[in-house]
């Protein structure tokens, strides 16, 4: 695949959903005009290296997408915390953090038997935690790259695709986040209010369901273990995916044992009781399909871990 | 000299200069890299991470038009000032002179 094709598509990946073809399209046709304005300039076709380098002016293609969101977002407390650059990233982690926590603190609210009013209005106080602890990820993210804007630019147009090609390589900044979020949902469930609420949960329900709580936080963890491996060694793949695979069958393994378990029910909520059941029993289906995808592709790399392709 | 402060009172001066300067470039119908071009030439560096967005907001602000024409047998999308982008553009242009001269006053006095 050529240089700029490679880019195009890994701009498109960070891209609004709005319009990408035609931003694809527009960009193309402007760094191709750029490139044979270069090559008519030195009378021959440009080098690889050559298209590199007009690849590298034009900026890190997540920069490029996240300029393209509407208008220039960000987020400011006195002085700019996150710059429009981050801000699209920051917007998605955010949104998909708030919700799942609103709807696991609703549910818990639900099932302690608050109304309905009441269950939603602690489920939107209780986002005050993840917000903060997202924000500041987020924000120490900016604060690096402000003070060294170079780091934006520290990526290599001939290196292997980072986004599309099936992660071959996943970019490091991808997985400086992806432990940072993992983090922030473990220091969210070691917070007071949770170790409290938790503590007088588990009080009230069988047995089953503190073991499958210590098995999932100790699998929240491990699952840092991926993001690691991709932080040191961004093109060992196949590692990362037998990682993957164990902690995914682990996964099913739990929830397999939370279905499997004859008596894990709560009082008498009969219809609350069976929509845990078939929420557990969807989990476990997504995480065994996710082992299958994840074990398909792992097959399907053989031979030598991918190096850098050929200049 | 603190470099912080004056990068970013820098992007702050630009950031207005540029939409005037692209507006009063697009009186002349342009595509995007050719636009980069012409600013250039005119000594005005603008990275094209900046301009190419940029374009597009001004596009949905109704301030420029663009249409797909194919030159030298490749698709590019022309940008030109809107009827509106026009009327807008001169007031802006009006309001720099006095800005401009307001400064010049004052820097001349100091």
């Amino acid at each position: 695949m050529r240089l700029l094709e490679r880019y195009l598509k890994a701009v498109e990946s960070y891209l609004p959903v709005a319009q990408p073809k035609d931003i694809i399209r527009e960009l193309e046709e402007n760094i191709q005009a750029q490139m044979d304005d270069e090559a008519a300039r030195r009378g021959r076709p440009l080098t690889e290296e050559e298209q590199a380098a007009i690849l590298k002016l034009v900026g890190n293609p997540a920069l490029v997408a996240g300029r393209y969101h509407n208008s220039e977002l960000g987020v400011a407390f006195g002085r700019q915390l996150i710059g429009p650059g981050l801000f699209p990233l920051y917007a998605r982690v955010l949104s998909i953090t708030l919700v799942s926590a609103a709807a696991v603190r609703m549910l818990v609210g639900l099932w302690l038997g608050q109304p309905p009013i009441g269950a939603m209005i602690q489920g939107l106080l209780v986002l005050v935690w993840p917000f903060a602890i997202v924000t500041a990820v987020f924000a120490g993210i900016q604060s690096v790259l402000t003070k060294n804007p170079d780091l934006w630019n520290a990526w290599d147009p001939m290196a292997p695709p980072t986004r599309l090609s099936n992660a071959q390589w996943v970019s490091r900044l991808e997985a400086l986040l992806e432990i940072g979020i993992v983090a922030a949902v473990l220091l969210w469930l070691r917070s007071d209010f949770m170790g409290a609420l938790l503590a007088n949960l588990m009080r009230l329900l069988p047995p089953v369901w503190p073991q499958i709580y210590g098995l999932a936080v100790a699998l929240t963890a491990a699952g840092l273990a991926p993001a690691v491996i991709s932080l040191l060694w961004p093109r060992a793949e196949r590692l990362r995916l037998a990682v993957r695979i164990t902690l995914g069958l682990a996964w099913v393994a739990g929830l397999s044992s939370l279905l499997a378990a004859g008596d894990w029910g709560i009082g008498t909520a009969t219809a609350f009781n069976q929509y845990i059941w078939y929420s557990v029993l969807v989990l476990a289906v997504v995480s065994a399909v996710v082992v299958v995808v994840d074990a398909t592709r792992l097959l399907r790399r053989r031979g030598p871990e991918p190096r850098a392709e050929a200049r | 000299m603190d470099n912080d402060v004056f990068d970013n009172l820098r992007l702050e001066l630009r950031r207005g200069c540029l939409t005037v300067a692209v507006l009063a470039q697009l009186r002349t119908e342009q595509y995007g890299y050719s636009l980069v071009k012409a600013l250039v030439d005119h000594g005005l560096d603008i990275d094209q991470s900046t301009l190419y967005p940029l374009l597009r907001r001004l596009e949905n602000q109704g301030l420029l038009v663009s249409e797909w024409r194919e030159e030298n047998k490749r698709g590019k999308r022309f940008y030109r000032l809107s009827e509106e982008g026009g009327a807008i553009l001169e007031h802006l242009l009006g309001e720099w002179q006095a800005l401009n001269a307001s400064i010049d006053r004052i820097v001349q006095e100091a």
